[in-house]
């Protein structure tokens, strides 16, 4: 590069200091048009930010329900429910005899 | 509080979440409850028979898995029942809880024939349906599925169906027997036999054959052919080199008839006959859907099973009827769901025969009463006074009332006794001390004297035992009609609790030794104290019990040695087990006065009230004394008061030894008979030993005197005579008798 235009150079980037190249997307885009593909990655990619409060309130409401309705029909009968315990003929569901025998001795 | 994170991983969360969801409700939950269902139920353990029902009519089972638990549920547990009562057993189903009713299977059991896989369960699976449309008098549609699933089998042209196909063939032959068509049954059997090539197959045509026969009035050609059918099926099973364990099915039912049928053939009449009745709650409910059986004499005492030949369903007025019923001696058993008995009571002795003499139908109404209420003492009280206020609700009708007691063992056995008879009252006053002088039998876990149960030997003088009590009552003729111990199964029927503890005494040094199982100590820490002390009646009750314990076990008490104190405690105490030891002391030394004295006392502490048992016992030592008029009216007496007929083979030895004939000593037997009781050593059949004897007199011109000389040996105890008697003689019947007359319990 000669002198002279060194200082021309120079005396360009001078004048042109004040301005700001801002479309360097838009240029990009025209010359080389973004694909669906680099669309969706680049969602994908994306960062963001969640509140848990909100989020564990919302997974909550979803599943208490659930858990309330499986607890009520789920009741697994215990052994001694079914079982039943014989003394000479009086014949008792164990379960419901031991409770009153509890019961009794308190 | 924020969470950053990518949007992909948010999606993929969101994704997973979605998929799991529908992944877990409709394969994984179902598939595991299939899973742990299956599981708990091969265990043994209860489940929720809706869980089952859940299961079948869900869409996210396979249909291969729902067969599996129709086969398994449906099929192979025939039992439509909770629980089966007699007057024999009383037997819970293991599935109770999970039973399914006929009516509950037929809507699996129709999807499981249209689109099932073909098998064993598929015939029975028809059988099923078949007898559901027979209980409902539906005969076409019976008739309609067997010819459609002969149709279908024959459609598969395999030779391994070739079993089914003569299975479905015997069920036709059935129904048409059922429907009394017997020469379209007779035609099928006999295609059956055309081409029958194994004898299990022939014994089961021949069963149809004989039932014909049977049903049809013609006794004596099918005891005939039963007794051919089980020669030939014998001698087939040993030819066929076949080991088996036990007896095959068809093996066990021809024994059956056979039985039955020569049972049938000793009465004079051999019509057949009806028994027909109606099951009612006492306040008017008939009861629907009850399971009736009728059982004959030999397996009365066996627990119901399916192939039951006399079975049926009360209709909904509560009737059922029982057609064709061979002579002979007969017990009821119901099949029953827990609400149909909670709370109440079907009230039947274990010797409540229904006797068939084909002279006319017999009418066996069976009322269902509540359960009696129990007041006091009850819910584990504890009694410290010197009395027990027994007291429970007044029943209407009832005559009077039997108190008996119980006491639980720690192994977690029950041992339990009749304590009180004919108790007018709905109410009893009882002191303490007739409680400690009242014991159990000794439970033993093993053959020694450490095993015996301390628990039931110190009975109701240990402090710790907690005992129980039950009542019954008894109507005016004598007929038990309800009692407190039942089914109470639903809170409202629990009632008070019939437990009570003991606490007035203080235990003593010697009791503790006997808890310690130091039985030698403890005997003679009692004797120490009884010597020192002849009011300390605990220690004399504690000897002889201890006594008692040894002898059962290691025979190791001399007579000498034990009797005194026997003699002790029934003189001081109204002591009935001292009075009865004495009574049996005395009765095997003939010692007539002193079994007379203490026969007395023993009729008296009771109020004179004798079960058969002692009845019998009594008639047997007037018998041996030779007191024939006497004995022959205790027996008549003890007879009357046991539907078994437990000492009938007595009876008939005074009968014999006192007349010249065979003739009075034939009708007793007749009328009679010996029933087994419980599962025991199969009883003489007295009426054919002494219509033998009647036969084998004639070719013996002094066979009354040899019978006389032979009993009168048995009367008194000239065992070593008697034994060389019974080896020499000739006479063989009578031989028979002699024996089975020293067996008589």
């Amino acid at each position: 590069m000669t002198k002279k235009t060194t200082s021309l150079k120079n005396q360009l980037n001078h004048e042109l200091k004040h301005l700001t190249f801002t479309k360097h997307a838009d240029v990009i885009r025209q010359i080389r048009p973004v694909t669906w593909k680099q669309k969706i990655t680049a969602l994908l990619n994306k960062e963001i930010e969640l509140s848990l409060l909100p989020l564990a309130t919302i997974i909550m409401l979803l599943f208490i329900p659930v858990g309330i309705y499986t607890t009520i029909t789920d009741k697994p009968a215990t052994d001694s429910d079914q079982e039943l315990v014989n003394i000479k003929g009086y014949v008792y569901w164990k379960g419901q005899l031991e409770t009153v025998v509890m019961r009794n001795e308190d | 509080m924020k969470i950053r994170m990518k949007v992909k991983h948010l999606l993929f969360t969101i994704i997973g979440i979605l998929i799991t969801i529908p992944l877990i409700t409709w394969v994984i939950k179902p598939q595991v409850h299939y899973y742990w269902t299956n599981k708990q139920l091969e265990q043994g353990k209860a489940i929720d028979k809706s869980d089952l029902f859940n299961l079948l009519d869900s869409r996210y089972i396979m249909d291969s898995q729902k067969w599996e638990m129709i086969q398994s549920y449906m099929i192979e547990n025939v039992v439509e029942y909770d629980l089966f009562i007699s007057p024999s057993f009383s037997h819970v189903n293991h599935m109770a809880g999970l039973v399914f009713t006929l009516e509950e299977k037929v809507p699996y059991i129709k999807w499981y024939i249209k689109d099932g896989p073909i098998n064993d369960y598929y015939t029975s699976a028809i059988k099923l349906l078949v007898h559901y449309y027979e209980t409902n008098h539906q005969y076409d549609k019976a008739e309609q599925l067997l010819d459609d699933a002969l149709q279908h089998l024959a459609k598969q042209k395999y030779l391994e169906y070739d079993w089914l196909n003569e299975e479905l063939h015997l069920e036709q032959a059935q129904l048409a027997i059922n429907q009394k068509k017997y020469s379209e049954a007779i035609a099928i059997l006999q295609n059956l036999t055309d081409d029958v090539d194994d004898y299990y197959l022939q014994a089961k045509i021949d069963q149809k054959r004989i039932e014909m026969l049977q049903q049809q009035g013609k006794l004596k050609e099918a005891y005939k052919d039963a007794k051919e059918a089980l020669t030939d099926y014998e001698a087939d099973q040993i030819s066929a080199n076949e080991v088996i364990d036990g007896l095959t099915d068809v093996h066990e039912e021809l024994l059956a008839i056979q039985t039955n049928i020569k049972n049938a053939l000793k009465h004079e009449n051999h019509k057949l006959s009806k028994i027909k009745g109606r099951i009612l709650r006492s306040d008017g409910k008939p009861l629907a859907n009850v399971g009736v059986y009728l059982k004959s004499e030999h397996n009365a005492h066996k627990s119901v099973s399916s192939s039951e030949p006399f079975q049926i369903k009360t209709d909904a007025k509560g009737y059922f009827e029982f057609n064709n019923v061979l002579p002979g001696s007969y017990q009821i058993a119901l099949g029953l769901m827990f609400d149909q008995i909670d709370g109440w009571t079907w009230s039947v002795e274990m010797d409540d025969w229904i006797d068939v003499s084909g002279h006319a139908d017999i009418h066996y109404p069976i009322t269902f009463h509540p359960l009696l209420n129990i007041e006091s003492p009850v819910n584990e009280e504890e009694i410290t006074d010197n009395h027990i206020d027994f007291s429970w609700e007044k029943v209407e009708g009832a005559a009077y009332y039997n108190l008996s007691l119980g006491i639980e063992t720690r192994s977690g056995a029950t041992i339990s006794n009749v304590f009180k008879t004919h108790i007018k009252n709905h109410k009893v006053k009882v002191p303490v001390d007739d409680l400690y002088i009242h014991g159990f039998g000794i439970s033993f876990s093993g053959d020694d004297l450490e095993t015996a149960d301390t628990e039931s030997l110190l009975a109701f003088t240990h402090t710790d035992n907690r005992f129980f009590w039950y009542v019954e009552a008894y109507d005016k003729d004598g007929n038990l009609f309800t009692q407190s111990n039942g089914y109470r199964l639903d809170k409202e029927n629990l009632g008070n609790l019939p437990f009570f503890y003991l606490k007035e005494r203080q235990m003593t040094k010697a009791d503790q030794l006997l808890l310690d199982k130091k039985f030698h100590e403890a005997l003679t820490a009692y004797k120490t104290n009884y010597e020192k002390n002849h009011d300390d009646l605990h220690s004399l009750l504690m000897i002889t019990r201890i006594f008692d314990a040894m002898s059962t076990v290691q025979n190791e008490t001399e007579d000498e040695e034990v009797i005194p104190y026997f003699i002790a405690l029934a003189e001081k105490t109204d002591s009935r087990r001292a009075q009865y030891r004495l009574i049996e002391y005395y009765y095997d030394k003939q010692n007539w006065n002193e079994l007379h004295k203490w026969f007395e006392r023993y009729a008296a502490s009771n109020d004179h009230h004798l079960d058969a048992y002692d009845q019998s016992l009594y008639a047997s030592g007037l018998m041996k004394q030779g007191k024939m008029e006497e004995a022959n009216k205790q027996f008549k007496k003890a007879i009357a008061k046991d539907n078994s007929h437990r000492s009938v083979g007595h009876w008939l030895a005074v009968i014999l030894y006192k007349e010249d004939s065979f003739q009075r000593a034939l009708k007793i037997a007749k009328t009679y008979p010996e029933r087994s009781y419980g599962e025991g050593d199969p009883v003489p059949d007295w009426y054919s030993l002494i219509k033998k004897m009647e036969r084998e007199h004639t070719s013996y011109p002094n066979y009354h005197q040899e019978l006389k000389k032979a009993l009168d040996l048995f009367f008194q105890n000239k065992d070593g005579e008697l034994t060389r008697w019974l080896k020499t003689t000739d006479y063989k019947t009578l031989k028979t008798f002699i024996e089975a007359v020293i067996d008589v319990d």
